[in-house]
């Protein structure tokens, strides 16, 4: 395939993507979470052993984040104590 | 410090250089047969990973053998980087980082609602440029024998500056043939 016909490719494909609806496109994506892409993606949200994992958005209140010592709690739960580190 | 040419293109072919981390014993094996163990059985992306050849590939393979270590696949200190030549038709390669498809890309989340909804913990990121790869082989009877996608660099690995340069540019090599041995070196602390 020339590199013209694959950008249609893309293209065609792409347009076929946007045309699923919501859960269907969701349904697709979830199938795929086992595959090699998907993993390396995961892996790089690991902030495994002694890395501390940031918190999901929305703050800090999943339990996951402690203020630091002085009680501060920067935007988005971050930290002063996860700055530091 | 070397300069490395990283890419070599002729009218019809392309050969990149990539660096990929695994096991000393993996890399013999390697050395020996000419057979690279891909990642996964059945899967789109499945094919053998290897970040692009430059100032950062060593250590970002490393961290890769790392992380793997952590995970209990690999003893420790025991790790190596193999350098490879890629050698495909430019008609097999895919360029997931071309401008144009990222703007296609781009047109395509701004037009899915649901994309918002994207969970990354359990890497969808990944998980939708699968469903898309499928999709196109599928559509158009093709298959990319290599292709070339930004992946994050592995965990730990503080050295590679992703706020400057964006996550590290990788070929997933899907046919091994492609994949010509240049040498093994040894990962020491």
């Amino acid at each position: 395939m020339n590199q013209k016909t694959m950008e249609e490719a893309v293209q065609a494909t792409l347009a076929e993507m946007r045309a699923l609806g919501p859960e269907e496109l969701h349904a697709e994506i979830v199938k795929h979470r086992n595959s090699d892409l998907a993993e390396l993606f995961r892996i790089a949200r690991e902030f495994d052993d002694n890395f501390m994992r940031f918190p999901p958005r929305g703050g800090p209140t999943s339990g996951q984040v402690k203020p630091a010592s002085d009680g501060s709690v920067l935007p988005g739960g971050v930290t002063a104590e996860m700055v530091e580190n | 410090m070397t300069d490395v040419i990283t890419e070599v293109e002729t009218a019809t072919m392309l050969t990149l250089k990539g660096v990929h981390g695994t096991s000393r014993s993996a890399a013999q094996e390697i050395a020996q047969h000419q057979i690279f163990q891909k990642t996964g059985k059945g899967r789109v992306g499945t094919g053998v990973y290897f970040w692009r050849e430059n100032i950062y590939a060593k250590e970002l393979a490393s961290c890769w053998y790392e992380y793997r270590v952590r995970k209990g696949y690999f003893k420790p200190n025991e790790g190596a980087v193999i350098y490879a030549d890629i050698a495909v038709n430019k008609n097999d390669f895919l360029d997931l980082e071309k401008p144009l498809y990222k703007d296609a890309l781009g047109i395509f989340a701004m037009q899915q609602p649901s994309l918002e909804h994207l969970d990354d913990d359990a890497g969808d990121m990944g998980a939708l440029y699968n469903v898309f790869i499928e999709r196109l082989e599928k559509n158009f009877n093709l298959k990319c024998r290599v292709f070339q996608i930004r992946i994050p660099s592995p965990p730990k690995c503080q050295t590679y500056p992703t706020s400057l340069l964006g996550n590290p540019l990788a070929y997933v090599v899907r046919d091994e043939t492609c994949i010509h041995l240049d040498k093994i070196e040894e990962i020491r602390k």
